[in-house]
């Protein structure tokens, strides 16, 4: 059992590590992002979602004690906080209100609203990967995810994985795993009552005094058959006595919760495309339709720390603030991090003709125009040049002159221009995101197109 | 030895050593030419032969000396794309400076597009690992200092601390056309040096192009104008956009390269606000009749 146990132990250490390294752009998570567990129902495919379900009908929850990285981290925190004070622990009989979770949370799935701040990945984003990845966080969605978070962690360092019984998935995989055929088995014959295993319990599920694991609660960590100085606890083959009684209110509870996320992930395969219109926020390229993104969205966060600039802030769901920079034209950082394909996957040629938003040009305020100055800081990044700098009336100056079509809603001329407080540029989303032609003037076959090699050929001009 | 002491003599020695050199290096660039322009199969041939004309990298870089290198690096755009200084030139300075005795070569640009991606994809971050030079990071402000340039447009710039404790400035620009500003060459190529960019285009682009001379006149401007952006400047992104001239323009006098660097676009500069700006207060020339040039076809 202690080699099992270290080889857990490791494993999950391990996940935590990786997903700390992603958050700060060192390694990419690829299916262990999509393997967590809900982006695994909302987007990871019936193969999958079953291969995980039937983990936990037969095996256990396995999932939390290694797959889980913030079940992982609150396990650290209660490790570390054991160093320096002393720990409380015991049995703690479980509450019925936890089932409520997942219900909520599964009507949440159908309805198209994610409860996010209830979900692991969202609290770790918070925890983990703001700091890590210097993305903002002060938002709405953080405030409400940090009220979940700063409870967790406080009552992680005492007491443990205290999150874990009010996780929606952990519920889940609880009631799942209830009369699963291998769990924790204690023999009360060689049981002696001692406590060791109480203590080292992260879920304060063992109860030595009347002998009894709550197996629905237990996340596999192994400790207490680690810490059994009789040997008496052991991850074993369950016989029928041992195993619970299948309760139909346990199921009820599980299907809500399954159908909901079945129900979401079906609904997200859209077919017609609703009609192109335009919204307030900018949602990162990829995205997909507005409505059914806000459906999908956990609030992870992996798309704002994969953003290199740091261009996506947060609303009540990501979005992208052009006061800090702009959206680069030959990245697709957050595309690729998406684990509930809320951002579609974009290759870099597709992702230059993505219109994620369309700006406005108001040339009145224009410092070229108000102040008869040279600028085109606009026309200067425009990356598709939707803006380009045209002769001012008889001046030797140039103004910027804006075409629609070709502009991208980057957010370069919002972010570069010198007195965009008066109203310049106004940039909005467009949803579902758009194609434009690509660069003004890439395919153009007109002679005054053609190279300009002949500027000065072997004579120089001075 | 006290520290007074130890002051006053090292002063006395940095003194006699530049005496040494001074009389010396005023002869030599007496017949020397004031601006080398070249034609040429590669910008690195083009460099090594150009600073051959202008006496060598030692009558600029001493033995020890620290180097501060400033191509244009602001655009996540290829070589070939020439939005960006071609990165074998940038190496072959390097190179040069360090073959002179340079203790270390800085190269750095505060780059527009994400400096990541600009620098992988312009192919200079190869270019000054292979080179033995070093990056100097610039996308964060804590890297810049605040100087005051009293009575100017400009007011103030964060300039980068590289640019401020080198030894040895060497402006490596690209020749390009410029929506805003006409053209960018040695001088436009400087506001890469300063954090905020939106003050320039906020008091005045042409302005303050020529006020940022006056923190620091670079002692060499290595003009590329092997591929040329001749318009949709300065990002280009067609390669309609992109002309070969396969020249290079090397002077220690700014106001010179621009002046014949906009000439080579095709362009007067006595319309470019900027350069007209700068020789008016008296960083360069800008009658190129007046200085010695030589003309190299390679």
């Amino acid at each position: 059992m202690k080699a099992l146990r270290a080889l857990r132990l490791t494993a999950a250490l391990s996940v935590l590590a990786l997903f700390a390294m992603a958050y700060a752009r060192r390694a990419r998570l690829g299916p262990l992002m999509a393997a967590q567990f809900t982006p695994a129902l909302l987007a990871g495919g019936a193969a999958l979602i079953t291969l995980l379900l039937a983990v936990a009908l037969l095996l256990g929850r396995w999932h939390c004690s290694v797959m889980c990285p913030f079940g992982t981290l609150q396990e650290a925190v209660w490790r570390l906080c054991g160093v320096v004070t002393t720990r409380w622990h015991g049995y703690v009989r479980p509450w019925r209100a936890r089932y409520a979770v997942p219900v909520l949370v599964g009507l949440g799935f159908a309805v198209g609203t994610p409860i996010f701040f209830t979900d692991p990945l969202a609290n770790l984003g918070l925890a983990v990967g703001v700091p890590l990845s210097g993305a903002s966080a002060s938002d709405y969605a953080a405030l409400l995810t940090a009220a979940v978070l700063i409870t967790a962690l406080l009552c992680a360092a005492r007491r443990g994985r205290r999150f874990c019984d009010w996780c929606p998935v952990g519920v889940f995989l609880g009631v799942c795993a209830h009369a699963a055929p291998f769990g924790m088995r204690l023999e009360h014959n060689r049981c002696v009552s001692c406590g060791a295993c109480e203590r080292a319990c992260p879920m304060n599920c063992v109860d030595s005094k009347n002998k009894l694991i709550d197996r629905e609660r237990c996340v596999l960590c192994l400790n207490c058959a680690a810490a059994c100085p009789t040997g008496a606890i052991a991850y074993r083959r369950l016989d029928r006595a041992n195993r619970e009684r299948r309760a139909f209110f346990k199921w009820a509870v599980g299907v809500i919760y399954l159908g909901g996320g079945v129900w979401r992930s079906l609904l997200s395969r859209d077919t017609v495309p609703p009609e192109t219109r335009t919204i307030d926020r900018v949602l990162p390229p990829g995205a997909v339709e507005e409505r059914l993104f806000n459906s999908l969205c956990l609030r992870c966060r992996a798309c704002a720390a994969a953003c290199p600039p740091r261009v996506i802030g947060f609303g009540w769901g990501p979005e992208l603030d052009y006061r800090r920079g702009y959206c680069q034209f030959n990245c697709t950082a957050c595309t690729h991090v998406c684990p509930t394909r809320a951002l579609r996957p974009l290759a870099p040629e597709e992702k230059r003709r993505t219109r994620i938003g369309v700006s406005k040009l108001d040339r009145r305020h224009c410092i070229v125009i108000t102040n008869s100055q040279s600028c085109g800081a606009c026309a200067e990044v425009c990356p598709t040049h939707a803006l380009i700098m045209e002769p001012l009336g008889s001046t030797s100056l140039t103004a910027p002159v804006f075409d629609e079509e070709y502009c991208i809603g980057c957010g370069g001329c919002y972010s570069v221009c010198p007195v965009v407080e008066k109203g310049t540029f106004v940039v909005r989303g467009v949803t579902p995101q758009g194609r434009t032609p690509g660069i003004r003037g890439i395919n153009d076959s007109e002679p005054d197109a053609a190279p300009a090699s002949s500027a000065f050929t072997d004579e120089f001009p001075f | 030895m006290e520290r007074r002491e130890f002051l006053k003599k090292s002063l006395a020695l940095g003194i006699g050593a530049g005496a040494l050199f001074l009389p010396r290096g005023l002869a030599r660039a007496a017949d020397l030419p004031d601006l080398v322009a070249l034609k040429g199969p590669s910008p690195a041939a083009m460099f090594d032969r150009g600073m051959k004309a202008l006496g060598g990298m030692e009558r600029f870089v001493r033995p020890g000396q620290t180097v501060a290198l400033k191509p244009n690096i602001s655009w996540d755009v290829d070589a070939q794309g020439a939005a960006n200084t071609q990165p074998e030139l940038v190496a072959r300075i390097v190179e040069h400076c360090l073959a002179a005795g340079a203790k270390r070569v800085y190269v750095f640009d505060h780059s527009i597009e994400y400096w990541e991606s600009s620098l992988d994809a312009s192919g200079i971050g190869a270019a000054i690992k292979a080179s033995g030079g070093l990056y100097a990071p610039a996308d964060e402000a804590g890297y810049y200092q605040r100087v005051d340039i009293k009575g100017s447009t400009l007011g103030a710039a964060q300039v980068h601390e590289t640019l401020m404790e080198s030894d040895v400035f060497i402006d490596a620009p690209v020749l390009k056309h410029h929506g805003g500003a006409g053209v960018s060459i040695a001088m436009k190529n400087l506001m890469g040096c300063v954090w905020d960019r939106r003050a320039y285009h906020a008091r005045g682009l042409q302005a303050c192009v020529a006020d940022f001379l006056r923190v620091r006149r670079p002692d060499l401007c290595v003009v590329d104008a092997y591929r040329v952006i001749t318009r949709h400047g300065p990002r280009g992104g067609s390669p309609n956009d992109v002309a070969e001239m396969r020249a290079q323009i090397i002077s220690p006098d700014i106001v010179a390269a621009d002046t014949a660097a906009t000439k080579m676009l095709g362009r007067d500069p006595a319309g470019v606000e900027h350069i007209t700006l700068a020789a008016k207060a008296g960083f360069g020339e800008m009658d190129l009749a007046k200085l010695k040039i030589e003309r190299i076809v390679l």
